[in-house]
């Protein structure tokens, strides 16, 4: 990347039945974080797409295309795809409209500290060897180690991370056929690895995730999420060389009660019978992390 | 005798109309003994009663002039060689204050006073404007006034009897037409422009309503008693005044009352955070985890304690960072007080929610910490909220290191519920899990302990739990950082802590202890609990046998220690040495502990 001192950013985010309320609110923080880097020079844009099955109002559109830009950002802008395409498809349809040289994906159930997208950006531009840069989240954070010094982890999540547009078009993005919904930012985060770039953890970035906890302090997992993690599970093992935890995930699914679980081997075995499945990747293992029945080896 | 008694005279308890030095009229005395001498200042006593100042001020050389609307009265002052008029209550305002200017005529004003007068208008407001007028235009003399004091415990609690015995003089003298608390009196006043500038109320622990002696409210022994003088005693400190006593004068200040209309509408929560203005990466953290709340409805006090300025700046840029959406409705305020109460009692006194919840300026509240304090408080107003809070090991990290910490796990280590004999043993709610409410923790006058070191928000929250109760939600809605070094925890020596606690428990136990319905069989129940895990016997008694059996066995141990020394240090163990040794060799070839000790 030539040495540009605040290149553009754009965030980006996709929405699915998002009430207008939310993605007010993520707008204003993305506008305050925006701030200290356009006081650099650089250039921060919205653009927010939507997989709903129907758009937002005309009203609602306007106004927030014109108050993001009232709120100091160089651009806000709506696009609907009038299909789901699911959070991979849809970050990959967004990026096509965008034109930033940094590509921020953002969750739309997030809020971004104030000096998150200038910690993230300049972590990219202190190194060119670092191929994305990701958010510690609150009030959860996840659990996967990274280097103290270095930040260097196994993938970054898709919730709240920043990619050079250079390193998202070189792995043409999210695989979105394969992980629509779940351990697509697995899935990526390995693509960028196996181009020979490095992902971060930046604690000093910080997003506010709104995540739920049961009653036993436990993180709360939709039917869906289950199911999808579980099937994107299978993938990856696929897809990562990794056939033995494959057959092992396998067994644990059958065996499992969890209707979700079922649902999501269903799915497998047939996209298996019909050969519709991700071609493994060579030297996966150089780069792909299964440790403990996780992606990567988690500090608590 | 239970208390301080202002008048131990033995005079009927019903009659305070007469003069005496520990009535109400031996204190406007003494008030006007205090103020600024007037040369040839005349006192000008309106709706004088029985002219009951007249004598006394006439002994201490202060003229007196009297102003009444009865005709009996006057002619009877008059008779004393007092100089008294009759006014005319009919009259035009305007015509009332040419009569009393005529009366004062050129004389210098000491003093105007009015005492149990205005208790005995319907109007009170109107008549006080009549004064002022007075007061402007005879050079603004203090006007001292005496009122009953109608929220006098012994009223109060008869009240809760339904009681409410007239008499023909006292505190609910049976001509008393208007009732004064001391809030209503002070409004009253401040409404016209007026502020007190000195004060000698009559305090009665036993006033003239103290009767029947055997109602239990009256009691100086019954637990309902003791309660509920407490409880007077927490609404303010005159719950044992039975006569105001004041002096007021035009204050130079302006009047600034507080309409709800200028500020705009209370928000429902205020959040403290108190802050030392040195973290400022996890000060962010906190400010975001509240900007990012489903639920807007609240401010912020940013309380920084500490004594430099520029850490107060250094807070208010932090702010300035974030939406201003969310920046303007967070108030930063330097507390220069030492120690970390006085930022809670600032943020008590400066809340303008309706409820009030605190932060640290390393805790982060979940998305919807706010949103489930509104449901809960909507279900039950007035009461403390209490949710859950996620416990965040977390790992210092040096300056060079990104981040100000690394978190090394989650845990769920408090109480589900709030149950209060729990939380009188060890507290289960950390400070960030719950609210209260404002007005109510104000008017029972609870307030953060400025002795306490440590645990200041566990006593504070049992003095609400206690008066209030609480309602409670299974949600976690927040995460508290349990750092691995440097916290209060171990930062503070332990003993501090047990000080601390003891404390809290001993003020606790001077006073009856209200408790929550259910509690009755809850109590049984953990008695009979304790006496089934040790039957027929005391936990001291228990402790007593376990710990003489340890150092039984302790004996016992260093006995046979002293045999197995004996034999090591015996001839024949060490000439046995090498025979034991092969022994062993041969045990281990044959995997075998049996081997007879002829083998060799």
């Amino acid at each position: 990347m030539p040495a540009v001192s605040a290149p553009s950013i754009s965030v980006q985010t996709v929405l699915y039945g998002t009430p207008v309320d939310q993605i007010w609110q993520l707008m204003r923080s993305v506008a305050a974080a925006a701030r200290p880097w356009t006081e650099k020079g650089g250039r921060v844009d919205f653009v927010f797409g939507d997989s709903s099955p129907s758009p937002l109002a005309d009203e609602d559109v306007q106004a927030l295309e014109q108050g993001g830009r009232d709120l100091g950002l160089a651009d806000s802008s709506y696009v609907f795809f009038d299909a789901n395409l699911g959070s991979g498809g849809g970050h990959n349809r967004v990026a096509e409209h965008s034109t930033g040289e940094l590509i921020f994906v953002l969750n739309p159930d997030c809020y971004l500290a104030p000096t998150a997208i200038q910690v993230l950006a300049e972590t990219l531009l202190s190194d060119e060897s670092i191929g994305a840069a990701e958010a510690r989240q609150l009030p959860m954070e996840h659990p996967k180690d990274y280097d103290p010094t270095t930040g260097d982890t196994s993938w970054v999540s898709g919730a709240c991370f920043m990619t050079p547009r250079r390193v998202f078009n070189e792995v043409n993005g999210f695989d979105a056929e394969f992980f629509p919904l779940y351990c697509d930012d697995v899935d990526y985060s390995w693509r960028v690895r196996a181009t020979g770039h490095r992902l971060v953890h930046m604690p000093d970035a910080v997003a506010f995730h709104d995540k739920r906890v049961n009653a036993t302090g436990n993180m709360i997992a939709s039917d869906t999420e289950v199911e999808s993690g579980a099937l994107a599970r299978l993938f990856l093992c696929r897809r990562w060389g990794r056939p033995d935890i494959l057959d092992e995930t396998k067994v644990a699914l059958r065996a499992s009660d969890h209707p979700a679980h079922g649902r999501a081997l269903s799915a497998y075995l047939k996209r298996e019978a019909s050969g519709n499945l991700p071609a493994p990747i060579l030297r996966a293992r150089d780069v792909a992390e299964f440790t403990e029945g996780n992606y990567a080896r988690h500090r608590f | 005798m239970h208390g301080t008694d202002s008048d131990p005279s033995g005079s009927d308890r019903h009659d305070t109309s007469a003069f005496s030095w520990r009535g109400p009229y031996g204190h406007v005395v003494r008030l006007i003994e205090r103020l600024a001498p007037v040369e040839d200042g005349i006192v000008l006593d309106i709706g004088f009663g029985g002219g009951q100042l007249a004598a006394p001020l006439t002994e201490r050389g202060i003229p007196y002039v009297g102003c009444q609307f009865t005709p009996a009265t006057v002619a009877s002052l008059v008779a004393h060689q007092h100089e008294a008029h009759k006014m005319d209550a009919s009259l035009p305002q305007v015509d009332l204050i040419g009569a009393f200017e005529q009366i004062i005529g050129e004389r210098p004003v000491l003093a105007i006073t009015l005492t149990d007068f205005i208790d005995h208008v319907d109007d009170p407001a109107a008549m006080l404007a009549t004064v002022r007028e007075i007061v402007e235009r005879v050079g603004n003399p203090p006007v001292i006034v005496s009122v009953p004091n109608v929220a006098h415990y012994d009223v109060a609690a008869k009240l809760l009897s339904g009681r409410w015995d007239v008499t023909p003089t006292g505190l609910l003298g049976d001509s008393r037409v208007t009732q004064f608390t001391e809030r209503r009196m002070l409004d009253l006043f401040a409404d016209l422009g007026w502020g007190e500038t000195d004060r000698d109320d009559v305090t009665r622990s036993e006033s003239d309503q103290a009767f029947p002696e055997e109602l239990p409210v009256l009691s100086w022994n019954t637990p309902v008693a003791q309660f509920l003088r407490q409880v007077r005693d927490t609404a303010d400190d005159v719950g044992t005044v039975s006569h105001f006593v004041r002096a007021f004068e035009p204050t130079r200040l302006a009047i600034a009352t507080a309409h709800e209309d200028e500020e705009g509408p209370r928000p429902f929560l205020s959040v403290g955070v108190r802050t030392q203005g040195r973290r400022p990466k996890l000060l962010i953290e906190t400010l975001t985890s509240l900007a990012a709340q489903t639920d807007q409805d609240f401010e912020v006090l940013l309380m920084v304690n500490a004594r430099q300025a520029e850490l107060a700046d250094g807070v208010q840029d932090v702010v300035a960072l974030f939406d201003g959406s969310f920046a303007e409705r967070v108030r930063v305020i330097l507390v220069e007080e030492a120690g970390r109460v006085a930022p809670l009692n600032t943020a008590l006194d400066l809340a303008r929610g309706h409820y009030l919840a605190f932060l640290d300026d390393d805790d982060v509240a979940f998305g919807h910490w706010v949103e489930e304090f509104h449901r809960l408080l909507t279900l039950r107003p007035g009461s403390v909220a209490r949710c859950l809070t996620m416990q965040q090991g977390v790992d210092r990290v040096d300056d060079e290191t990104p981040g100000s910490y690394r978190t090394c796990s989650y845990d769920v280590n408090w109480s589900k519920e709030f149950n209060l004999a729990e939380h009188l043993a060890n507290n289960q709610s950390p400070f960030c899990s719950f609210a209260v409410p404002v007005d109510a923790v104000r008017a029972l006058g609870i307030r953060f302990s400025t002795d306490l070191q440590v645990v200041e928000d566990w006593e504070f929250l049992l003095r609400c739990a206690i008066q209030l109760g609480v309602v409670g939600s299974p949600e976690y809605t927040t995460s508290y950082r349990w750092w691995s070094s440097g916290n209060s925890l171990n930062t503070i020596p332990p003993e501090v802590w047990d000080t601390c606690r003891r404390v809290i428990l001993e003020r606790l136990d001077r006073r009856p202890l209200l408790l929550p319905p259910g509690s009755a069989s809850a109590l049984a129940d953990l008695w009979n609990r304790s006496q089934a895990v040790l039957p027929d016997t005391s936990m001291g008694h228990r402790v007593a046998e376990l710990e003489a059996a340890v150092a039984d066995q302790a004996e016992r141990l260093r006995q046979y220690q002293q045999i197995i020394e004996e034999y090591e240090r015996s001839t024949s163990w060490k000439v046995t040495r090498p025979l034991r040794a092969a022994t062993e060799r041969i045990r281990e070839r044959r995997g075998r502990s049996d081997v007879p000790d002829d083998a060799a």
